[in-house]
């Protein structure tokens, strides 16, 4: 194997063991620590569902929430009042496909596949879609400046984005 | 709806008593799969429906293919100019004429067998036209129009062929539709790109009611109020700043035919002075003060909301009782300050999207209305009589919903109760 491709899967390692990470962390409704993961000044978003490719500033995101707004987000969804989410839904992600790739020593671009399923008084909701990453590396781990999610579905059939894709 | 299949049902689908202030709706009425295939019948396909904003089909060849009511439509701006609405049907044996979103176009070609259509709707040619019979006559084959009207850019579709023009049928909608887009007067305006379409388990009605109802945004939506707004926007607001009788404008009003509007005191000022001179000038003070100082949520009878805020325009229609099915977009400027636009983004996004911090909660709560409903015995009511024996009926009382049902029984035909 070359020195490339072993750092390659290297880094995939390292990215793979930080996105199970988190996917627990979602699933497990452990959101205070799911925060911690980011970075002071990061940006969480959902892309619109027909067109992806356009900007925040002339298109419609399903979400674009700033660092103060995602902190609120889950306080709210912490604290009791997201009644959407008060008793919590049952949570499964799959996160597969994972690519990553070292913008510079300190940054790392990284993508995967996923799938999420809720399950909420017997209505069962899916998403599928992407989901894309700026991480920065902090001491053994990442730490999320970017968090991009693109879902693969003209529209949230039966489904809200209530809690955290 | 015939009087025969009327009268199967039980007889008092609404008490409607303004003596003693009773306003009680038949739960039924939410999750009876009869009245929802009367309501297409008399209600979808009678009115007028939002389709689209004129800017979506700009230049003579651009179209647009988009579900209104129960069908698939293809609206075109002929190489005319003109508007036109079709159904996107083939007149060959049923293909679908365009299976594009959206788009330019000089033709239109059914993938089927090739008949091809021109963006005036005729049938431009056949394809191996040597077999048809000399007398096989293309005028006969038009694609079949769809009445279509617009009022200042926004486009209205109506299945039938009867019905009173859409001045007409928006009577006292009119003059709200012109104070929220006096304030855009020679601006381009244009919807953006992602609309937010969603569907949930609730009937159509209770969606349309809750996009009115005041009266529930203390309850289900405390973490807006509570956390949301002072955290993130800086803002603290009570019940009384923004539903309370704080002066005279503020309230609901019946505009006639189902519609009706609730005027509530902005809370965000972000107007220019240059602007309030020319308004004032344009439109005098009273009613530049109005402008100003005043938000409006407009609800078209049957299934339209248009919120100025944003501005949004919401539509929705029942694929079911059970299911409705939503989209809301946003229409702006197309040239505008962006920091302005940012902020306006960030207003809609918020509350609005499916991923705000409104929406989702509301979905929860009208599920469960949803469901409860269909567990209720036959014979039960819902209550919509707040403010009922009031002067004024503040944007917390349920008057939109009394205008938007009686509305929805007369069109309907169905017999009422006196109490
Ligand atoms: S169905 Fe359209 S050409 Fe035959
Ligand atoms: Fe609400």
């Amino acid at each position: 194997m070359s020195q490339d491709a072993a750092l390659t899967i290297h880094l995939r390692a390292e990215i793979e063991e930080f996105l199970y990470m988190e996917a627990e962390l979602l699933d497990e409704w452990r959101l205070d620590e799911w925060l911690e993961l980011f970075e002071e000044g990061a940006i969480s978003q959902v892309l619109p569902l027909r067109d992806p490719t356009l900007g925040t500033d002339d298109s419609l995101y399903l979400i674009d929430d700033d660092y103060v707004r995602l902190k609120s987000r889950v306080q709210q969804l912490l604290n009791g009042t997201t009644y959407s989410e008060n008793p919590f839904s049952k949570l499964r992600r799959l996160v597969s496909n994972v690519r990553a790739v070292a913008e510079s020593p300190m940054v790392v671009r990284a993508r995967c596949n996923f799938m999420v399923h809720r399950s909420r008084r017997g209505k069962i909701t899916q998403y599928v879609g992407q989901c894309r990453y700026r991480l920065l590396r902090k001491g053994d781990s990442f730490r999320i400046t970017e968090r991009v999610v693109q879902l693969d579905q003209d529209n949230l059939s039966q489904g809200h984005l209530g809690f955290i894709l | 709806m015939d009087m025969t299949t009327a009268h199967a049902f039980a007889n008092q689908w609404i008490i409607d008593d303004s003596e003693d202030g009773v306003f009680s709706v038949r739960a039924k009425a939410y999750c009876d799969p009869d009245i929802y295939v009367a309501e297409q019948k008399d209600i979808f396909d009678r009115c007028w429906l939002y389709a689209a904003h004129e800017s979506e089909i700009a230049k003579p060849g651009d179209f647009l293919t988009r579900r209104v009511g129960a069908r698939e439509l293809l609206m075109v701006r002929g190489k005319d100019g003109e508007l036109r609405a079709f159904l996107n049907i083939c007149r060959h044996k049923g293909g679908t004429v365009c299976r594009e979103r959206s788009g330019n176009a000089s033709t239109f070609r059914c993938l089927y067998h090739s008949w091809t259509y021109t963006t005036q709707g005729k049938l431009a040619g056949v394809a191996l036209k040597e077999s048809y019979a000399s007398g096989f006559d293309k005028d006969r084959f038009s694609l079949y129009p769809v009445r279509l009207e617009s009022y200042r850019g926004l486009i209205f579709i109506c299945y039938d062929e009867t019905a009173d023009g859409l001045k007409q049928f928006l009577s006292g909608a009119v003059e709200v539709l012109d104070m929220i887009l006096d304030q855009y007067e020679g601006i381009d305006m244009t919807i953006l790109p992602g609309a937010y379409e969603y569907t949930m388990s609730a009937n159509w009605k209770m969606l349309m009611e809750n996009s009115m109802d005041a009266y529930h945004a203390i309850s289900v939506h405390t973490r807006f109020f509570n956390d949301y707004m002072p955290n993130v926007m800086g803002v603290k607001m009570s019940r009384n700043d923004l539903f309370g009788r704080t002066s005279e404008h503020v309230g609901v009003r019946d505009l006639g035919n189902g519609h009706s509007v609730g005027e509530i005191r902005r809370f965000a000022k972000n107007m220019d002075a240059t602007k309030r001179s020319m308004w004032e000038e344009k439109y005098g003070k009273e009613r530049t003060d109005r402008l100003i100082n005043y938000n409006r949520n407009l609800l078209l009878f049957p299934n339209t909301i248009i919120a100025e805020q944003f501005p949004m325009i919401r539509t929705c229609f029942p694929l079911s009782a059970d299911v409705t099915e939503s989209t809301s977009w946003t229409l702006v400027p197309e040239q505008e300050d962006p920091a302005i636009r940012a902020g306006r983004l960030q207003g809609f996004t918020s509350f609005q999207g499916p991923g705000g911090f409104g929406t989702p909660d509301d979905i929860e709560v009208l599920e469960q209305c949803q469901r409860n409903c269909r567990e209720l015995p036959a014979d039960a009511y819902l209550d919509s009589s707040r403010g009922m024996k009031q002067e004024v009926c503040l944007p917390d009382d349920e008057l939109q919903n009394r205008v938007m049902l009686r509305e929805w029984r007369r069109q309907l035909d169905l017999p009422m109760g006196q109490g």
